[in-house]
């Protein structure tokens, strides 16, 4: 497998598994009755 | 003779233990009634006892009340008796656990070294459960000598669970004599299966033990089942499920797993070092690495636990919960980070040098650097404290006890980012570990890898996201709100990638054997560190616990007024810890010791008639 292929494969399992984390972490902030973003 | 000697060692535990539940048994339902009828007869309210079921209010001492013997301090004897007997007792819980589960794997794979490792792991737990039962003896009498109201007291209200307890130590004996002694007798087919059965039922009876010794303890933190002047409603199961019972539970439950694998661990060290072939340092070093494991499965979630447990005391009484961790105990949950990080250094350092037993491993070595500078980053951030002690000049130059950037690190955030990246690098450690002896042969084995390694780094990204991020820029409750995800994240990372790791690895093939007793003795000091760092981190942190009641035998309900109820200083505290461990220690090595000598004979020559 090539650099660039690596590269590649790695960027779009990052993207997926970040954005499985992001999803979980608001699911998670919003059960407690937050938001991710901290809200004034 | 050593048939006659075993029954008459069995007979004398089966009496002593008789002894003792008779005298626990009669102390609490009786002795327990007469002492209460004695502290309510001095008191107006126990003319009201009638109205409220019998049940007087909690009593009102005066220093009179505490009596003193021989010269002895009642609160540092106590206090010394009750922690040797919890570290005995969380020893004696824990390897019956994980001596059960052994023997499963054995059953199950039919390999006999792991019925052998289990059985040489319950040996060890023998002489150590009399130990743990002759120290709550010692406990139970200077509570009743020390402290005859506080224990009247708790007598009425517990008396019927402390007669149960006294019961159900008696058949836990039982069932741990024929559980040992019955080992070999009971093997193979249906045997085998009586043999598990007896296991199972040890670890219910011990845990149903450790539950209601847990209720006593947080009744006194977080007092149920009585009105605001103490008085009993006579709901013994209000009593025992309090605020704090199953926080306790869950946190000692899982403590005194990761406990008992790091002291059988020692065991397995001391018995390394003193092997005298390369057959027994095998055994030996499968042996340690065995205990490791187990001791690193159990450390990983405890932080977690003991969390929790935190929380849940803020919950109950924020008081309580800043004396805990933002009044004079902060200070020992520094010494609390140290210990923390020694033990998750130590582990790793241990799993690190277990790696050379592998000839595959050096694909791996080149790792090692980077986990354990990420660790020690951790490690400096764990025990990184809120507020510096510093001089006026230091004090003038920073403009504040708080540094703008480096202060965020002493609170709940950073430590809770610390530890989620120790725990995931020391998971990345033991997956090296794994990896270290087996090639994969699955055509996908470098997509495999990219999204572990993917994983991983998301993962840690999150973790430091929501640390950073709420460490920095929010308020407290979204501070305590975030560790949850965090959590989460580290559970996601080691399960989604155990998951990965095991279809990558199906049908992989051995680099080569593994050589067991190929680890230098250095490796076998990193498990003494880390008995000895779990047994002092106990002590410091037990102490704690019960401190936060502070002049309370009771919270709020039973006050102490014996010439005792003050806070005594940190370094006077972390003395009395230490000296208890090193007794501890000394009582371990003893274990070991008796453990070895009965594998010893003796056959003088022209001493016996021929």
């Amino acid at each position: 497998m090539s650099l660039k292929n690596k590269l590649i494969s790695f960027g779009i399992a990052f993207v997926v598994c970040g954005g499985g984390f992001l999803l979980l972490d608001v699911t998670l902030m919003n059960m407690q009755g937050l938001s991710l973003i901290f809200e004034r | 003779m050593k048939g006659t000697g075993s029954l008459r060692n069995v007979s004398n535990k089966l009496i002593y233990g008789l002894f003792i539940t008779l005298v626990i048994g009669l102390v609490s339902v009786f002795g327990g009634a007469d002492l209460f009828a004695a502290y309510a007869a001095g008191t107006e309210a126990a003319a009201d006892a009638a109205s409220t079921g019998g049940y007087g209010p909690a009593p009102v001492t005066t220093a009179a009340d505490y009596p003193s013997y021989a010269g002895v301090n009642g609160r540092l004897a106590i206090w010394i008796f009750a922690q040797l007997h919890l570290w005995f007792a969380a020893f004696v819980l824990a390897v019956p656990i994980f001596v059960f589960i052994i023997e499963v794997i054995g059953m199950r794979t039919r390999d006999k070294r792991y019925d052998d490792m289990a059985y040489e792991f319950i040996k060890v737990s023998i002489t150590a459960y009399s130990l743990t039962a002759i120290l709550g003896g010692l406990l139970l009498f200077s509570l009743i000598l020390f402290y005859p109201d506080l224990f009247s007291y708790l007598s009425v209200i517990f008396g019927e669970s402390m007669f149960y307890y006294a019961l159900l130590f008696f058949g836990e004996s039982a069932v741990l004599y024929l559980y040992y002694y019955g080992w070999h007798w009971l093997q193979g087919g249906l045997k085998k299966w009586i043999h598990l059965t007896l296991g199972l039922t040890l670890n219910a009876v011990g845990t149903t033990l450790m539950l209601l010794a847990n209720a006593w303890l947080t009744f006194m933190m977080s007092p149920a089942g009585v009105d605001p002047a103490g008085v009993f409603s006579g709901d013994t199961w209000a009593a025992i499920h309090n605020f704090l019972w199953n926080p306790i539970n869950i946190h000692r439950f899982v403590a005194n797993i990761a406990y008992g694998g790091s002291i059988v661990g020692a065991y397995a060290a001391f018995k390394f070092l003193t092997a005298r072939n390369d057959q027994e340092k095998a055994h030996y070093d499968w042996m340690g690495y065995n205990a490791n494991f187990i001791a690193i499965c159990a450390l990983l979630p405890l932080p977690f636990a003991g969390y929790y447990l935190a929380a849940e005391i803020y919950a109950y009484s924020q008081q309580m919960g800043i004396t805990l961790m933002g009044g004079i105990f902060a200070w020992l949950f520094i010494i609390q980070a140290v210990l923390i990080g020694t033990l998750f250094l130590s582990a790793n350092y241990y799993l690190w040098c277990g790696m050379g037993r592998s000839d595959g491993a050096k694909r791996y070595t080149k790792y090692i650097k980077y986990i354990a500078i990420v660790l020690v980053g951790a490690f400096l951030v764990w025990f990184t404290p809120h507020t510096l002690v510093l001089t006026n000049s230091e004090l003038k130059s920073l403009g504040g006890p708080h540094h703008s950037i480096l202060g965020p690190l002493g609170i709940m955030p950073a430590k809770n980012t610390a530890v989620n990246i120790m725990i995931t690098f020391t998971f990345l450690s033991f997956l090296f570990y794994r990896r270290s002896n087996k090639v994969a042969t699955v055509s996908w084995e470098k997509t495999g890898n990219i999204i572990q390694v993917a994983l991983f780094s998301a993962g840690i990204v999150n973790i430091l996201f929501l640390g950073i991020y709420h460490g920095y820029f929010t308020n407290t409750v979204y501070k305590v709100a975030a560790s949850i995800p965090q959590v989460m994240t580290t559970f996601t990372v080691i399960v989604g990638s155990l998951i990965l790791d095991s279809f990558i690895y199906r049908g992989a093939k051995d680099v080569g054997p593994l050589h067991w007793g190929r680890i230098p003795d250095r490796a076998q000091y990193a498990l003494f560190l880390l008995a000895v760092a779990f047994t002092w981190l106990m002590g410091l942190m037990g102490y704690i616990r019960s401190g936060i009641r502070q002049h309370w035998h009771v919270v709020d309900i039973m006050r102490d007024n014996s010439p005792d109820a003050y806070t005594p200083t940190l370094g006077y505290a972390a003395n009395v810890v230490s000296i208890a461990t090193i007794m501890f220690l000394a009582m371990v090595i003893f274990v070991f010791w008796i453990a070895q000598v009965s594998t010893k004979k003796s056959l003088p020559a022209g001493y016996w008639k021929e």
